[in-house]
């Protein structure tokens, strides 16, 4: 439902006037955090906007939220206030819901607008769904009041710079960082975890020879970087374990990376595939070779892609099947992830260390 | 020891071994209304280790397609998440089994050793097991020693290539002796850290809260204390009667159903002091510590401090009810207890003079179980209406249902004159985490499967409360209730529970 826009000064009256119009009915009002969302595109504000009404229905907030209209030249600001249903039931949980528009120079005025209206004493959320190397006029007053900035690797382009930005974010700021792309990918870290978790398995996950993995290629309009995940997990793998990298090749579709781990190469490959039916980015496989020609392959069901295969083999036998079920992952559900993730990742902090001098990454997309 | 590279220490994500879990009892109520959906949640949820198994043990002839189905049947009823998503279903029911065999019968323990070891072949579960003894306990020794005897419990040392557990339902014993005797015979066998005595309560989210809210908010804790505290409910009561559990009632009562685990493990919580860490052991030295330190009863006590009742008939929820003695399977002239009221002492240093006032039963007006912690008048100097005390502030901890706090504080009303109304801040689980909060048995399965014991009864607790109310038991077999039934279904209790408080100054908090 379109909302009606308001002048700023207005906000607060009109919120007053929504609650009070409510009175009587079997709705509630609550907030954990205040939620502050920021994207400039417009096909992607819509995919964020999916992505709150998620994130409250897990955690009712108050949501701010703020697209940047870059296609305006003109100066401009609206701004305009609704509620979102969080959940219904015998009580309906329902969300404050403010909405800032702008556009040209009248970024300067967005955060004197936003500041009268965060709630006081609740975590203050930014996400980010922008790369931090824009320069936004509105980055810095954020990351000064928030308690942990989300970001959204899908905007980037340049890895490497984005591993600078916000590892200087990180030195420079109290704030808590996390991505959604970390968090979309966490399933598959778990898995990877529990599989080579005893001694035995983890020698032979330091064993490792190839490693290849299978990502969705397929686009949408607000989703195209989709090799991030796939070179987060293997940048992830390499940074835990130690391992040196060598070089990259790009060719064509695939991208190969080398490394080096005790004098010995490990050679690792992302191969696009396209399914519709899957979330653009979302990986597929994981096939593990060590130097001893055994197999770890892990593959997702593709008509329940939440059902994950994995599969040992050596050269003398096969083991049977064993099933792993990853949470269904709801757009929103990475969101949710990062909010509860207690403090910054050490691992994330990793694979920026390991991304952050490594320019051929750019090259990634 | 060196940190695992891949798993990061701090993060809510842990890592289980490999497993089987065999269910004794596997054709009851209990496994079908809980245990199975909770097992299912957690293999929904991707909680579960991908090598694992189920094997229901139990003496009915069945296939293990038969068994599937009547789980499957089950979970659709009882899961919190229904209907059974078919795909998960079509991978998961591959792995149960049902294993037929008599509890006693010694051929059939070595044909379940036979068959788990055929599972760990088929699904790398590493010999590691976990035993869960939904049975009558009469059968927990016997279970225990042919396990052992089949070579099914392996000697609890930290270099075992694989370990093996034991999980207890309440009651574990009918009182002081019966509960020593038990523990006894079952260390024949296993290792205490090898023994999981299941109370569901402690797996429930908002009693788990009840730590976090007393140690993780500094307001609270200071003022936890007779220093500010006037005195402590707590309510455990249900508005359904006995249903078919007649025969057990008869044997049990609700002191030893209710007050001896679920009352005294809330207690335990709401009184311990800050524990130095949160391993298994340092949370439960802290609770034996409260339980150690109620005052035992003294005989004057019986009379006083001490309220059984029985429940007559009457209506609950509009709909008449019949009272206890007329239940099936329940002597027309039973002298068994439907509810308890008790007030108790903790002679240590925080709770000297504070009276805990319990209470619980059978066919009360709403199922509500709560903590409600009353606080001191402040000095009486202001706020006087013709020297009549305004009401006290109340932090009330509610369990179930509508989990959640409320605090009770006094406003005054708006306009020229002064009236302090009292007002409620209210704080809601549910309207505040809009996801469904998992089942107490899901939290318990999985925190045995990676042997994390903080959240099950150790032995010196559960002996701690036998010995505290044996002597009730006692009591009450020498001198039989001339009043029963003392209160009408539908009701909170017979007025001596009432006369009880009322002697004190004070009155049961109406839920």
């Amino acid at each position: 439902m379109p909302i009606d826009i308001i002048p700023p000064s207005e906000i607060q009256a009109e919120l007053t006037r929504i609650w009070d119009s409510l009175e009587g009915t079997n709705k509630m009002r609550a907030s954990l955090f205040n939620l502050v969302f920021y994207t400039k595109k417009k096909a992607r504000a819509e995919y964020i906007k999916t992505i709150s009404q998620k994130v409250i229905e897990k955690f009712p907030s108050r949501v701010i939220f703020i697209t940047n209209d870059t296609e305006k030249e003109e100066d401009s600001l609206e701004t305009g206030v609704s509620v979102l249903a969080a959940s219904s039931g015998e009580c309906d949980i329902v969300c404050d819901y403010i909405e800032i528009g702008y556009s040209g120079g009248s970024s300067e005025r967005v955060p004197f607008v936003i500041l009268p209206h965060i709630l006081p004493d609740l975590p203050i959320y930014v996400i980010w769904a922008e790369d931090p190397a824009d320069n936004s006029p509105l980055f810095e007053p954020l990351k000064k009041l928030s308690d942990r900035f989300i970001f959204d690797s899908e905007a980037v382009s340049d890895l490497a710079a984005f591993a600078q930005h916000l590892l200087a974010f990180k030195e420079n700021s109290p704030c808590n960082i996390a991505d959604l792309n970390w968090g979309r990918m966490e399933s598959w870290r778990n898995l990877l975890t529990s599989t080579f978790y005893t001694k035995e398995r983890l020698a032979r996950l330091r064993n490792t020879k190839n490693i290849q993995i299978l990502y969705n290629a397929e686009e949408t309009d607000f989703y195209c970087h989709t090799r991030v995940q796939a070179i987060y997990l293997q940048g992830w793998l390499c940074a835990q374990l130690g391992w040196t990298f060598k070089s990259l090749k790009n060719e064509k579709e695939k991208l190969t990376f080398f490394y080096e781990r005790d004098e010995q190469e490990v050679v690792i490959t992302l191969y696009p595939e396209w399914h519709e039916t899957l979330k653009s980015g979302t990986i597929i496989s994981v096939d593990l070779e060590t130097e001893d020609q055994e197999h770890f392959s892990f593959g997702r069901d593709l008509s329940n892609p939440h059902i994950v295969s994995m599969r040992f083999s050596t050269l003398e036998k096969c083991d049977m099947p064993l099933k792993y079920v990853f949470s269904k992952d709801d757009s929103g559900g990475s969101l949710v992830k990062e909010i509860c993730h207690k403090g910054t990742s050490s691992h994330y902090i990793n694979l920026l260390n390991f991304f952050k001098d490594k320019p051929e990454f750019s090259l990634c997309e | 020891m060196t940190a695992h590279p891949l798993e990061e220490i701090g993060v809510s994500s842990r890592f289980i071994d490999p497993c089987i879990l065999v269910i004794f009892g596997a054709t009851g109520d209990l496994t079908a209304r809980k245990l199975l959906p909770a097992i299912y949640n957690l293999a929904l949820e991707g909680q579960l280790p991908s090598q694992f198994a189920v094997v229901g043990f139990a003496r009915r002839d069945k296939s293990h397609d038969q068994f599937r189905e009547e789980m499957k049947e089950a979970i659709n009823k009882f899961s919190r998440n229904k209907p059974v998503d078919e795909a998960i279903w079509k991978n998961f029911s591959q792995q149960i089994f049902y294993h037929r065999s008599e509890f006693p019968d010694e051929e059939g323990y070595i044909r379940l050793s036979t068959f788990l070891k055929d599972l760990d072949g088929r699904f790398g579960t590493k010999g590691n097991r976990v035993y869960y003894l939904s049975t009558q306990p009469r059968f927990f020794t016997t279970i225990s020693e042919k396990l052992h005897q089949a070579g099914l419990i392996y000697p609890d040392k930290e270099d075992s290539p694989s370990w093996s557990r034991l999980i207890i339902e309440k009651p574990f014993g009918h009182d002081s002796d019966s509960a020593i005797a038990l523990q006894k015979e079952l260390l024949q066998f296993l290792s205490e850290d090898q023994i999981f005595r299941i109370d569901h309560y402690l797996g429930k989210e908002t009693v788990q809260n009840l730590l976090v809210f007393r140690f993780a908010n500094s307001i609270f804790e200071s003022l936890w204390n007779n220093r500010y505290i006037d005195h402590v409910q707590i309510t455990v009561g249900e508005d359904i009667g006995i249903g078919r559990r007649g025969a057990f009632w008869e044997e049990a009562g609700l002191l030893r159903d209710i007050v001896q685990n679920h009352m005294m493990q809330l207690l335990s919580l709401v009184a311990m002091e800050p524990p130095v860490n949160l391993s298994a052991d340092a949370v439960r030295d802290e609770k034996v510590k409260v339980l150690q330190a109620i005052r035992p009863f003294q005989e004057e006590d019986f009379k006083t401090s001490i309220v059984r009742g029985q429940y007559d008939s009457g209506f609950v929820d509009g709909e008449e009810v019949r009272g206890y003695r007329s239940e099936d399977n329940v002597d027309p002239n039973s002298n068994v207890e439907t509810y308890v009221a008790m007030r108790l002492f903790i002679d240590n240093w925080r709770w000297h003079g504070i009276p805990f006032y319990l209470r619980g039963g059978k066919r009360l007006p709403k199922r509500a179980t709560e903590i409600a912690i009353y606080f001191k008048h402040p000095p009486g100097v202001l706020f006087q209406e013709h020297g009549k005390q305004h009401e006290t502030n109340v932090l009330a901890i509610r369990i179930q249902p509508d989990e959640g706090t409320a605090l009770k504080i006094n406003c005054k009303v708006p306009g020229p004159a002064s009236p302090i109304q009292p007002v409620k801040m209210d704080f809601r689980y549910g309207s505040y985490f809009g996801m469904s909060p998992p089942e107490a048995y899901e939290r318990l399965i999985l925190d045995c499967m990676m042997g994390d014991s903080t959240l099950f009864a150790r032995e010196d607790e559960v002996l701690s409360s036998w010995r505290l109310l044996t002597p009730v038991l006692e009591t009450w077999k020498t001198t039989p209730p001339d009043c029963f039934p003392n209160y009408k279904s539908g009701t909170w209790g017979p007025k001596l529970a009432e006369d009880m408080m009322s002697h004190d100054g004070r009155k049961w908090r109406l839920l």
